[in-house]
């Protein structure tokens, strides 16, 4: 398992939110809702994700399953592979216990001020 | 009656303008994505895809043309970082020119951007402000079609705009040149003279 270089505020708040929806068992986080959720620009989430993507191998996306009728551009949902609930897990208790405490709960983003718990 | 008008067409100029946002946006989108994974085509398709939902589900015209110009920054600075990062003394003078045409592209979307709002506030003024927008578009449609890039769309675009509006706007200035002082004569003299004004 390849741990994070670099620990920075969006990355924990990222993921944060994909091991709360992980721990509720929701499938359907896509870049927009990870947007709305950590109150985060999109090059900020999506450097995020291809970091834990592409360097760390920690979550893995999926696309949309669009209907025959639908068309357009499809949405990826992301979710945490084996090794990234493991390394979440290392990481969140170090950084953020708090998320430990409540798996599942209503996400909300830390305050960015003093700590991030 | 021809500020009604007026009115009316820069209103439907304006709500014509603001429809070329999201297919600005989408196409933004994918440009940012191609030039964030330059090396990595596949990475590259994959995530201009899921940009262009993201655009997608953002609501309203200029908010889509903002998320996507903030994409194509973000794009540009990790290009930037990457050329320059590699091999600074070789790549320097490539990456320099790369970034001009990037950043004149983006410089000129984001001119757009603001010239469609100054055009909505400017609705009452009059119908000048909005010919020069809508000609300056035409100039960028035609300039894009003829280059096959976003770069010449909207560069073209917003210099086109930009010199029509200025001629519009400070020709009929420059020409109001001050009159010329003739000598008066003695009788049109004691004429406009205060106390004769204020007599009358």
């Amino acid at each position: 398992m390849t741990g994070p270089a670099r620990i920075t505020g969006p990355f924990l708040d990222v993921l944060e939110l994909l091991f709360a929806t992980y721990a509720a068992g929701d499938e359907s986080l896509h870049g927009w809702a990870i947007m709305k959720a950590t109150k985060r620009s999109g090059p900020t989430v999506y450097g995020v994700l291809d970091r834990l993507e592409d360097e760390m191998g920690w979550i893995e996306g999926r696309w949309e399953q669009q209907r025959p009728d639908q068309s357009g551009p499809r949405k990826r949902f992301y979710t945490l592979t084996p090794t990234g609930v493991a390394g979440a897990q290392a990481v969140l208790r170090q950084r953020r216990p708090g998320a430990l405490r409540t798996p599942g709960r209503q996400w909300r983003p830390a305050p960015r001020q003093a700590g991030a718990q | 009656m021809s500020a009604i008008l007026l009115g009316i067409l820069a209103t439907v100029i304006a709500d014509q303008l603001c429809a070329t946002f999201p297919s600005l946006a989408l196409k933004l989108a994918r440009w940012s994505a191609a030039c964030r994974y330059a090396g990595n085509p596949a990475k590259a398709e994959l995530r201009a895809e899921e940009l262009e939902a993201l655009i997608e589900q953002r609501p309203g015209g200029l908010l889509k043309l903002s998320t996507a110009l903030g994409l194509a920054i973000a794009a540009l600075a990790t290009a930037s970082r990457r050329a320059l990062g590699k091999n600074p003394v070789i790549t320097i003078a490539r990456a320099t020119g790369r970034a001009i045409v990037m950043g004149a592209a983006v410089i000129a979307a984001v001119a757009v951007a603001i010239w469609y709002l100054y055009c909505s506030l400017c609705l009452l003024v009059g119908g000048a402000v909005m010919f020069a927008a809508v000609a300056g578009l035409t100039v960028g449609a035609i300039a894009g079609a003829i280059d096959r890039s976003l770069g010449a769309y909207l560069g073209w675009s917003a210099a086109a705009a930009v010199a029509i509006w200025w001629t519009i706007t400070w020709l009929p200035r420059l020409r109001r040149r001050p009159p010329r002082r003739t000598r008066r004569t003695q009788s049109e003299r004691r004429l406009r003279s205060p106390r004769n004004l204020t007599r009358r």
